[in-house]
């Protein structure tokens, strides 16, 4: 209540009401308070920041001052605009796609596997797809030495097969940061698919069957455009936890592999230059926000058609 | 157009027979129903004559040849789904082609055959549209248009009207009659509903739990059902143990403490055990004028008494412990109204020596 009477003019209410029936609704309850401290929360903790920062990268770069200043230039963009910082930015859109792709892929593929199973199995499936989440990200990644690095598992039995004559450098490379990334991924991917298979009517890919379709046939045809949105959700998902993740490719990638989030942290903790750090944020986040906004844009054009909700009104 | 024959066919779940030794036929442009309560197993004879269900045992003959293990994609079988199972991201048109596509059907023609096959559902208006935007009885008859245009060998279809409104559903049977008489396609019908499985059968296989309990028209099983279980399914709720009494004419039957009128033409040995079924419409009921059985009729007392609109439905308890049911008209009826009853009146249940059948 009181936060309708502090948003808008008493008249304006009416036409706010009637066009957006869901906010008029949780307007007119006091259950709509209980957002507020939600609405805070974000507010304080991730709205704020990001605009303070913003806002510090407006100001003209001064080591160890993080306070605003009145100055406003694009000092900081500018120098932006060189081989090293576009190539680092590349670096990390490469390594978060090449990511989701493959995620993408395997989780399709998971997905796929865990719907066929028998409801009993299923719930001990997902908690081993799950099994990533529940070890600390360091543990994971210290895993992920043991197993790729020079003395490593894989190099080991590389050798004794004779396969390779001296060890493989595997870790501290971009493909390492990838398997990483990929291994931590793919629950999110796996589970927004399974979600989308979930609301698959079974008989559908039969009815294909009985159409004269193929298996795979029936999967490209009628399964794989139902998962749209499960899979565009777990792109999402995926894509922009890549781009902003910084464990793995601070403790997998080499000093060759170096992505946004490493170069963000650089500045902040090694030569304390916020406002270059700041004007890194906005590339991150602007880059992730306009991809995504692209694929998921050109996506939902694709789908908008026959995606809507029964009892709409046709078109 | 294809002669379907299933010989013994059985299917298990762990311990559970679902589907028991079922053996039917239905010749060329036959229409053949599986009718039977829910669970009875008639979605799971029908996906193993589609090919989406192994059967444990026996096979499925298509014009004589063997397709027990041919997948479902090469049994060239049209089916509609309980759900229907449009694809949602497809058009109308687009789900109907894709069977034709499968069968890489050139695409001018397939186009062609499409849009022949929606006008015989009445649907050439709407084929840009998605299932979505469509009503119940619309997406009924693309998802029959879809398995019909591949023109199969046979067409199944799996309680397709279960979700419609009687209306519309009354209307989709004729429209289904009419389709499959058009076509001359032999069809594979399940439904719960005795009306329905009545209105468009050839040939009803009665169901229960996993058996075929009666095979034959509409006509046989409904007149003369060959177990309780059939007659109760049609309709025949009154059920009286009794034991046939050989008179001059066509004998009496022994039951409920009277002696009852025995259907024509039934020759048994005397007190032989029969038991006799009776239709709820068929019993007349009158107030029972003095105490004590009346010749040919049943004494009892009304204990329940409903009324329907048309007519009112009466429960009617017999001396004997078992009830009747009474299905009588109301309103005008030569010239008179139709009296009601009330609950706890003394009344007479009597029918004519035909209504009844021995089961
Ligand atoms: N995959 C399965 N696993 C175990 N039991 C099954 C399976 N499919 C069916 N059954 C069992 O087999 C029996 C018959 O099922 P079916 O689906 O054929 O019934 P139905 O006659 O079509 O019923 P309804 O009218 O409700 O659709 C049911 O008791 C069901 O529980
Ligand atoms: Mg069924």
């Amino acid at each position: 209540m009181t936060v309708a009477a502090a948003g808008s003019l008493p008249g304006e209410a009416v036409p706010v009401a009637k066009g957006r029936p869901a906010l008029a609704a949780a307007l007119r309850h006091p259950a709509a308070l209980l957002l507020l401290p939600a609405c805070v929360a974000v507010a304080a903790g991730l709205l704020l920041p990001i605009l303070y920062l913003l806002a510090l990268s407006l100001n003209p770069p001064v080591t160890g001052e993080v306070a605003l200043a009145g100055e406003l230039t694009l000092r900081n963009y500018a120098r932006l605009l060189d081989w090293f910082y576009f190539s680092v930015l590349l670096r990390t859109l490469w390594v978060s796609a090449v990511t989701t792709a493959i995620s993408t892929v395997l989780g399709v593929a998971v997905a796929h596997s865990l719907w066929r199973t028998p409801p009993h199995r299923r719930g001990l499936l997902v908690v081993v797809v799950l099994a990533p989440l529940l070890v600390s990200i360091v543990a994971r990644t210290f895993g992920w030495m043991l197993l790729l690095g020079d003395q490593g598992l894989v190099n080991a039995v590389l050798l004794r097969l004779g396969l390779v004559e001296a060890p493989l450098h595997l870790m501290f490379t971009q493909g390492a940061v990838i398997v990483g990334l990929v291994h931590v991924f793919l629950p999110f991917m796996v589970l927004s698919v399974l979600a989308a298979y979930d609301r698959i009517d079974p008989a559908i890919p039969e009815a294909a069957g009985t159409l004269g379709a193929g298996p795979f046939t029936v999967f490209r045809e009628t399964i794989l455009p139902l998962l749209n949105p499960g899979i565009a959700a777990g792109v999402t998902i995926v894509f922009s936890l890549a781009m902003s993740s910084y464990v793995t490719p601070a403790l997998m990638g080499g000093s060759g592999a170096g992505v946004l989030t490493t170069l963000i942290y650089q500045q902040l903790v090694v030569t304390y230059d916020w406002h270059f750090a700041a004007a890194l944020v906005a590339v991150l986040l602007a880059s992730t926000l306009l991809l995504l906004g692209a694929v998921l844009y050109h996506n939902a054009r694709r789908t908008r058609a026959w995606m809507t909700r029964p009892g709409s009104a046709p078109r | 157009m294809a002669h379907l024959q299933l010989d013994g066919i059985g299917r298990r779940y762990g311990h559970f027979q679902a589907v028991d030794s079922v053996s039917i036929e239905a010749g060329p442009g036959e229409f053949l129903t599986l009718l039977g309560p829910s669970g009875c197993g008639k979605t799971t004879t029908l996906r193993i004559v589609a090919g989406l269900v192994e059967p444990s045992t026996g096979r499925v003959l298509l014009d004589g040849r063997d397709v027990t293990r041919l997948g479902a994609a090469q049994r060239g079988i049209g089916m509609v789904f309980q759900s229907l199972a449009l694809f949602p991201h497809m058009t109308v048109a687009q789900n109907v082609a894709f069977g034709l596509r499968m069968r890489r059907v050139a695409a001018g023609e397939a186009a062609g055959r499409v849009r022949r096959m929606l006008e015989v559902v009445r649907l050439g208006h709407l084929a840009e549209r998605y299932p979505s935007q469509l009503s119940g009885g619309q997406q009924q008859r693309v998802a029959l248009a879809r398995a019909l245009v591949i023109e199969p060998s046979i067409l199944i279809l799996d309680e397709p009207f279960g979700a419609l409104d009687r209306k519309l559903r009354e209307a989709m049977q004729v429209e289904l009659r009419r389709i499959t008489r058009e076509l001359g396609i032999t069809s594979l019908f399940v439904t719960h509903d005795q009306e329905e499985a009545l209105l468009l059968s050839d040939l009803i296989a009665v169901m229960n739990g996993g058996r075929i309990e009666q095979c034959g028209t509409p006509r046989e099983v409904f007149e003369r059902p060959a177990t309780p279980f059939v007659a109760d399914f049609m309709g025949v709720t009154n059920i009286l143990e009794g034991r046939f009494v050989a008179g001059n004419e066509a004998g009496r039957i022994a039951a409920a403490g009277a002696l009852l009128p025995a259907p024509p033409g039934c020759a048994l040995p005397d007190g032989a055990p029969v038991r006799l079924g009776i239709r709820p419409e068929r019993i007349a009921l009158r107030p029972a004028a003095g105490p004590g059985p009346a010749e040919g009729a049943l004494a009892g007392e009304v204990v329940e008494a409903i009324y329907h609109g048309s007519n009112s439905s009466y429960r009617i308890a017999l001396p004997s412990g078992g009830t009747l049911t009474a299905v009588r008209p109301n309103g005008q009826e030569e010239g008179q109204e139709a009296p009601l009853f009330a609950v706890g009146q003394p009344v007479l249940a009597a029918w004519e020596a035909g209504a009844a059948t021995l089961i």
